[in-house]
């Protein structure tokens, strides 16, 4: 049987950032933990082209996460669906949703770990408002040409800005670390102009 | 390198999760861009003009091959390279994303080794690409001249006395490109050789996908046809040609023809050329053998010669102690000088043999 969640190889594959790391599990459990109960429907209205896709996309971002006992199920029910060998479809699908809450249970326990060894103290400010307003425009003119220095910039500040003090930078920076490019370009042009404001 | 001038990587996918992964490899060392989705990639591209892109094949809506299509159509990004990721690990899917215009494949998922190394190599041919594209007029308007001033039969008739005179692999795959741009075709040739193989391009440099796809030719004998693409192989040689006639179909037919032609011709010089380096090896080995032999035998006389010498002051010694008459003396000494004579007479007879078979390797290998 193949392993439920290898987690050191995911740190290894995500260059030991905890915190990518962590934010990576939180949008599996965020946006994947319906994923069996929509595989069933697609298969009972008879899309099967769409289960197909969601099928090997599971396959995909199991694989990346090192969640090799569901990427097996996820692979196996694929060519089934492929090959539209449905006699085995049922059994299949069962085992598929089984790796699933395994694997979600796994990932669950890990977000956990994770997060206590973090451990995040945030000092309180240092840095006036004109200088977290500039910090954040700097981050605006750079978000357009590359994402990662961006993301960069954005960590740092909120290393040395509390969420109680400005709750929407690190929203911004969750945001940004999963990776919805329109939803954090948003957010950042209104930090912008929220910190131009008090500054 | 300043993090102004890092080359860019676009990361175009869907999937927060899997642009994490190449996320965290890629953004020490290259400026990151991402696209949530194919038309947001586009858009990106086009604005942002990234050195590479990095491409998932599953999307919703415009999946990665529409979008890299769409890529190759647009003139703002069609020199872009796109390197396809994706679960897929299939020959077929890896041929779509080539026929898609994709210039590599890599398969989730992808250790940050692999995903690091194709990245640099799409960057290094993006920058010999664009130092080759400055020659690109010149030799297109060459080309050009060449095919109004020759036709057709020409350029086949030029081609098989530029065939008989190739002396090396390189030269003979060089030929076969230039050939087929005398008829405006960009075409990628592999030669297969015991020395190594050999991959040339018209224009680019080959990319990983060409040369998987002209290694597939050769091993399998199939010959491919997708859109304005025909592949081939013939032996050794498997050549594809990357922007054949589409509207014209007797043109079509006749350019394939002459792709088999080539091919063939191709393959019987690379044989030869393959026969003529293996006797030219096989004769320096049985030269380097003649020397040595030459030298032994040498070495063999000159050792027979000083135990035959100690043979005969030994037994000149003996006659003293043995007390014998001197015709018995006489009559002993000249038995030993026969023996060693003869001997000598059949050591000079190999000698001879040594010399004959020498004239005839000099002789071979002056040919």
């Amino acid at each position: 049987m193949a392993e439920i969640l290898n987690l050191e190889d995911t740190l290894e594959r995500i260059n030991h950032d905890t915190a990518l790391c962590l934010a990576v599990l939180k949008e599996f459990a965020r946006s994947h933990r319906a994923d069996p109960s929509h595989m069933e429907r697609l298969i009972e209205s008879d899309h099967i082209d769409e289960a197909l896709k969601q099928a090997h996309s599971m396959k995909g971002i199991a694989l990346n996460l090192g969640a090799h006992q569901l990427s097996e199920a996820a692979k196996t029910l694929e060519q089934a669906l492929k090959s539209q060998d449905f006699s085995q479809l049922s059994k299949l699908q069962s085992e598929f949703a089984h790796s699933h809450q395994l694997t979600l249970t796994e990932i669950e326990k890990a977000i956990s770990q994770l997060e206590e060894s973090q451990n995040i103290v945030t000092s309180g400010s240092t840095l006036s408002a004109a200088e977290i307003h500039k910090d954040i425009q700097l981050a605006q003119i750079t978000f357009d040409n590359d994402y990662a220095e961006a993301l960069s910039l954005i960590e740092e500040l909120c290393n040395r800005v509390s969420a109680q003090q400005l709750p929407e930078l690190h929203q911004l920076l969750d945001t940004m670390r999963i990776f919805d490019v329109l939803a954090a370009k948003q957010m950042l042009a209104q930090l912008v102009e929220q910190t131009g404001s008090h500054s | 390198m300043s993090k102004d001038q890092r080359p860019t990587v676009l990361i175009i996918d869907d999937s927060p999760i899997d642009i994490s992964f190449l996320f965290s490899t890629l953004s020490k060392t290259y400026s990151v861009l991402i696209a949530n989705n194919g038309t947001m990639g586009l858009e990106t591209a086009e604005a942002k003009q990234p050195d590479v892109i990095l491409l998932d094949v599953s999307m919703p809506e415009l999946d990665g091959y529409q979008t890299c299509r769409q890529l190759k159509q647009n003139p703002k990004t069609q020199a872009i390279d796109v390197i396809f990721v994706s679960a897929h690990d299939t020959t077929e899917e890896k041929m779509s994303g080539y026929d898609a215009g994709g210039s590599d494949y890599i398969v989730k998922p992808a250790s940050p080794d692999e995903l690091l190394q194709k990245v640099r190599l799409a960057v290094e041919n993006k920058k010999l690409r664009e130092s080759i594209l400055k020659d690109k007029d010149n030799a297109f308007s060459t080309a050009h001249s060449a095919l109004t001033s020759a036709g057709e039969l020409a350029v086949v008739i030029d081609f098989f006395r530029d065939l008989s005179v190739v002396s090396s692999v390189s030269e003979l795959s060089n030929t076969i490109v230039h050939a087929l741009e005398k008829f405006n075709l960009i075409s990628t040739v592999k030669v297969s050789f015991s020395k190594g193989d050999v991959f040339t391009a018209l224009q680019n440099p080959v990319s990983p996908l060409e040369k998987e796809i002209l290694n597939r030719l050769i091993r399998d004998g199939k010959t491919l046809e997708y859109e304005n693409r025909v592949g081939l192989s013939k032996g050794n040689i498997s050549i594809l040609a990357k922007n054949m006639p589409e509207d014209d179909v007797e043109l079509h037919d006749r350019y394939r023809g002459y792709i088999t032609t080539f091919a063939e011709a191709a393959d019987r010089v690379i044989r030869e050329l393959e026969a003529e380096f293996k006797l030219s090896a096989l004769l320096s080995e049985a030269q380097q053998a003649m020397v040595e032999s030459s030298q032994q035998h040498s070495n063999y006389k000159t050792a027979t010669h000083a135990i035959m010498d100690n043979v005969l002051m030994d037994i000149q010694k003996a006659f003293d102690d043995w007390g014998l008459t001197e015709s018995q003396e006489k009559l002993l000494l000249q038995i030993v000088n026969k023996s060693t004579d003869e001997f000598l007479h059949y050591y000079e007879d190999s000698l001879k043999n040594d010399h004959k078979m020498k004239d005839i390797l000099d002789k071979l290998c002056s040919l």
